[in-house]
């Protein structure tokens, strides 16, 4: 059976910043972790009409309360201190999974 | 076509001990040198004081380290990169990661051409002794060395 592919967004203020470093990141952690993902990036103008379809979204500790309102309440929810720390990431990323999508 | 951050990083892109009080001053300071060398207009920095005011400190990415950018509607004629390193860090408003003494800032007309030279600013910054190196760096040119010779080999996150 083909693995299940783990769609992740990541959101910052305009989408060309922060969230495209987290996507580069997390696509090598993806690789070392041997999951099957996808990374998106987008900005927080147009990160509501995507967030339905991503299984995890990831930001930094410094924007969540901005789109905090705007994520809906059941979806996986990644916050990073420092989103140029790929242990930071990995670890958090690995502990998600675990939990919410053992089936990854 | 997407440039290396050693192209457009020049000599008079770096100002290392700026002194500012504030981080609107810190990032002016940084786009300043972008206004300068005719990448983007006033109103870019504008924007992205505008855009931190409504949704938060998006800019600091990590601890002591800011990124200025906002979007790429705002008064941006090409891709370019500046760096600036404060003599007195200034707080953002992010317990986690202030006070802030490097900061680089960048405007891209689009999502691609910024592409190669922002994954080297991150691959360079992920290394603690590289963000020494900037800290610490007398000369500009001080600083393009650290890059150049950092990038010598070819770096993975």
């Amino acid at each position: 059976m083909r693995k299940k592919c783990l769609k992740i967004l990541a959101v910052c203020g305009n989408g060309l910043g922060s969230s495209l470093i987290v996507k580069m990141i997390l696509e090598s952690v993806l690789a070392d972790l041997g999951v099957y993902g996808i990374v998106d990036s987008t900005s927080v103008a147009q990160a509501g009409g995507m967030m339905p379809f991503a299984d995890v979204i990831i930001t930094s500790t410094a924007f969540y309360k901005g789109i905090e309102s705007a994520i809906p309440a059941d979806k996986p929810v990644i916050t990073c201190k420092n989103i140029l720390d790929k242990e930071e990431l990995g670890r958090k990323m690995q502990e998600l999974i675990k939990e919410k999508f053992s089936d990854i | 076509m997407s440039k290396k951050l050693i192209d457009l990083l020049q000599e008079d892109l770096i100002h290392l001990n700026v002194e500012v009080n504030t981080w609107e001053e810190a990032l002016a300071a940084g786009v300043q040198l972008l206004i300068d060398s005719g990448g983007v207009e006033q109103q870019y920095l504008d924007g992205m004081i505008k855009m931190i005011k409504e949704i938060g400190p998006y800019v600091v990415i990590a601890p002591g380290l800011a990124l200025g950018h906002t979007g790429s509607d705002q008064g941006v004629h090409r891709t370019c990169f500046s760096l600036i390193t404060l003599k007195n860090p200034v707080n953002f408003g992010v317990p986690d990661n202030d006070p802030v003494d490097v900061v680089f800032c960048f405007a891209a007309p689009n999502k691609e051409e910024h592409m190669q030279a922002l994954r080297e600013m991150a691959l360079f910054c992920c290394d603690e002794l590289n963000l020494k190196a900037i800290r610490t760096a007398e000369t500009p040119k001080q600083v393009r060395e650290s890059l150049i010779k950092f990038f010598k080999e070819e770096k993975k996150f």
